[in-house]
């Protein structure tokens, strides 16, 4: 079980307040809700790229929550996929790989078998600047799980794609997130999303968990 | 403490050891000659607001003329025109200063020769970045007018200056800024009626040998000079690129402003090489001296330009960190006579001394404006891929040597050369800290302050070939090194 607890932060003119959530071990839990409803700050507190002293996040019997954000051990991939864009797709993959001090074997055999899980053959040595907004997301994935993250974090991650692609985009996700077998967190606003990757969705307005429900 | 933690308090203490410095040595046991004081204040304001003004009025000329030129079968000399906008505010101040102190004869030594010189500098850097304020916010808002019929004067008044106050009031601010802490400008010719702050800061030390009374001077006003930096520093808003229908910013006019005032100074330049050339013998007696001193421009521009290469690298290497980043936004440069008498009395001043101390107090003026000049916003773009490397778990080191080193080298490389260019130009600082002529530009300035005007000029085309030598040295260089980065 991975369960949120005190997550509680005062930004002013907005409140965050889940006193108790707990996401999937296994499969994907979504964070659904209208814009400016907390799901990105709750994104950032969870990644730990903003400070939030009360809560704690005990995932497996350790709190993450204590840890720095590197020493979490998660797999992001943002809205605007954010590869770096001197590297080809592959470089992009191989930095997270040598970040998180993957063996060099190891990395060899994930590199093939994500490439394969998601068809990147075709582009995997393209500069990430040249890649289409679906290669974008797939390189983005990959690079997100050759780290062998303990839980994957997406956010809205089908919004700056084409809607004609989304559907798409959606199959390579569940597929992965299958074969990996790899608990995920999806924020999101868009129900299609839901619909398609959730086992478990959590709404929220106004900073707080208003209901769940298990798909 | 960590490395990062360690070299962002390193860097913090070596950008505010001047004040901090002057304060441990110099106790303020009185007020300065007020009088004094409040007229060199109301000429350095004088000055700035009326350089500022102006620059805004031709750089708004200027920029419907670069607009207007857009979309014509002439396009293609908008670059070439951009080149020369920006020339006169790239170069050192030298090159300005004989090119019109030749072509206006006589020239009206005194707050407005300094605001001349000021708007000639800066009227062309204003030009091009109303151009892009122009393009990327108001393009929308202009294809509406023009649509709807509404004359260029209905448009100007009611829609674009309504519209754009914000942007234009924080340009005229960072001219002025930029005017109020000039040193070698009025320096050169602010004569005895136009003596500014920096001016009065450079007297009170060099003449009167009173410290305490130019350390108080120099506090107002950076004080002053950070007040508007605050300022400057807000209003940022989100900008939309998208090519638009400019017809009503469009006036031919403003490409003749160009060409005009750069005839003015290139033609001066030109025309006082030479007139200068015959009398080139008059040289021969500082022949051997002319050898050292274009070595000591080389040596000058080339320490200038790698000390502020590796300072920027180090300001990304230690970035993102909020209070930082504020620290580095709202930092004032030092004045520059204060900061160059502070390293004056550091140690000895013999020998070698002199080119260390003249880069480093060059580094200490030049690298807020370096950092102002695109380092921010570059850094600004990375932070996010920073942010994602992070949160993989790649240590600073990573972060800097894979993601932002091979994306930062090439503008690292610019502002390094630019900041050379400037240090081979300079004559103000090393005239503090050198007790003779060391670089070709403070020979040039010792002929130009014996009435040998186009001598002067001659000699100052050889200060344009170490500037070159150097700007190729750091932009080449970067290019090179990020492609063998790449590979």
């Amino acid at each position: 079980m991975s369960l949120v607890e005190n997550l509680r932060h005062d930004y002013g003119d907005f409140n965050l307040d889940i006193p108790a959530w707990e996401i999937l071990d296994q499969g994907t839990t979504a964070l659904c809700g209208p814009s400016g409803s907390g799901k990105t700050s709750i994104f950032r507190v969870l990644l730990g790229l903003e400070k939030c002293p009360s809560f704690s996040w005990t995932h497996k019997d350790e709190d993450l929550a204590k840890l720095k954000a590197p020493d979490r051990r998660l797999g992001v991939v943002f809205q605007s996929f954010d590869l770096f864009p001197h590297m080809s797709a592959r470089e992009n993959i191989l930095f997270a790989a040598r970040a998180r001090k993957v063996p060099n074997d190891r990395t060899d055999k994930r590199l093939k078998e994500l490439i394969q899980v998601l068809d990147m053959n075709s582009f995997q040595d393209r500069p990430a600047a040249l890649l289409s907004g679906g290669e974008k997301q797939r390189t983005a994935l990959a690079r997100a799980i050759i780290g062998e993250p303990r839980v994957l974090l997406l956010d809205e991650p089908f919004s700056a794609l084409d809607p004609h692609l989304r559907s798409e985009s959606r199959k390579w996700v569940l597929n992965l997130i299958k074969t990996e077998n790899i608990p995920t967190l999806l924020v999101t606003h868009d129900r299609e999303d839901v619909k398609a990757l959730a086992n478990k969705v959590s709404y929220i307005e106004n900073g707080r968990i208003t209901h769940e429900e298990v798909i | 403490m960590s490395l990062r933690q360690l070299l962002r308090g390193s860097l913090v203490l070596f950008l505010v050891f001047p004040f901090v410095f002057l304060i441990y040595q110099f106790r303020i046991v009185g007020l300065p000659d007020m009088g004094e004081f409040w007229w060199a204040f109301k000429n350095s304001f004088i000055q700035s607001f009326f350089s500022a003004v102006l620059s805004l009025v031709l750089g708004f000329w200027a920029a419907t003329g670069l607009i207007g030129i857009s979309g014509t079968r002439y396009a293609w000399s908008r670059p070439f025109l951009e080149i020369l906008c920006l020339l006169p505010n790239f170069l050192p101040p030298l090159f300005i200063l004989l090119s019109i102190l030749n072509a206006i004869d006589p020239f009206p030594m005194g707050l407005s020769g300094i605001i001349i010189i000021h708007t000639l500098m800066n009227f062309g850097l204003t030009a091009i970045l109303l151009v892009g304020i122009f393009e990327s916010k108001v393009g929308t808002l202009a294809e509406l007018a023009y649509v709807e019929g509404a004359s260029r004067w209905l448009f100007y008044t009611k829609g674009l200056f309504p519209y754009l106050k914000k942007d234009l009031f924080l340009l005229g601010l960072f001219v002025f800024v930029v005017c109020f802490g000039s040193f070698a400008v009025p320096l050169i010719v602010g004569g005895g009626r136009g003596t500014t702050l920096e001016v009065l800061i450079y007297e009170k030390i060099r003449l009167s040998n009173d410290w305490g009374g130019a350390v108080l001077i120099a506090f107002v006003q950076s004080l002053f000079i950070f007040s508007l930096s605050l300022v400057a520093g807000r209003g940022q808003s989100a900008w939309n690129a998208r090519p638009s229908n400019l017809s009503l910013l469009k006036g031919y006019s403003g490409i003749v402003l160009i060409l005009g005032v750069s005839a003015v100074y290139l033609i001066g330049y030109v025309q006082g090489f030479i007139e200068g050339l015959p009398m080139i013998s008059t040289l021969y007696d500082l022949q051997s001296a002319l050898a050292w001193n274009f070595l000591g421009s080389l040596a000058i521009g080339l320490t200038t330009g790698l000390c502020c290469f590796f300072i920027l690298m180090l300001i990304a290497f230690v970035s993102p960190k909020k209070w930082f980043g504020r620290f580095l936004s709202g930092y004032v440069a030092p004045s520059t006579a204060l900061a160059c008498f502070c390293l004056l009395i550091m140690g000895p001043n013999e020998g070698l001394y002199p080119f260390l101390k003249i880069p480093l107090a060059l580094v200490l003026l030049s690298i807020t404006s370096l950092f102002r000049m695109g380092w921010d916003s570059e850094l600004q773009k990375l932070e996010p891929q920073v942010t994602v490397a992070y949160t993989m778990g790649a240590s600073s080191w990573q972060c800097f040597r894979e993601v932002l080193l091979p994306q930062l080298l090439t503008r690292a490389g610019l502002l390094s050369g630019l900041a050379s260019v400037w240090a081979c130009g300079d004559f103000a600082v090393s005239r503090i800290l050198a007790h003779r002529d060391v670089t070709l530009a403070m020979t040039t300035e010792t002929l130009m302050s014996s009435y040998r005007l186009h001598q002067a000029i001659v000699l100052s085309s050889l200060v344009v070939v170490t500037g070159v030598v150097c700007f190729l040295i750091f932009a080449g260089g970067s290019r090179v090194l990020s492609r063998k980065l790449a590979s």
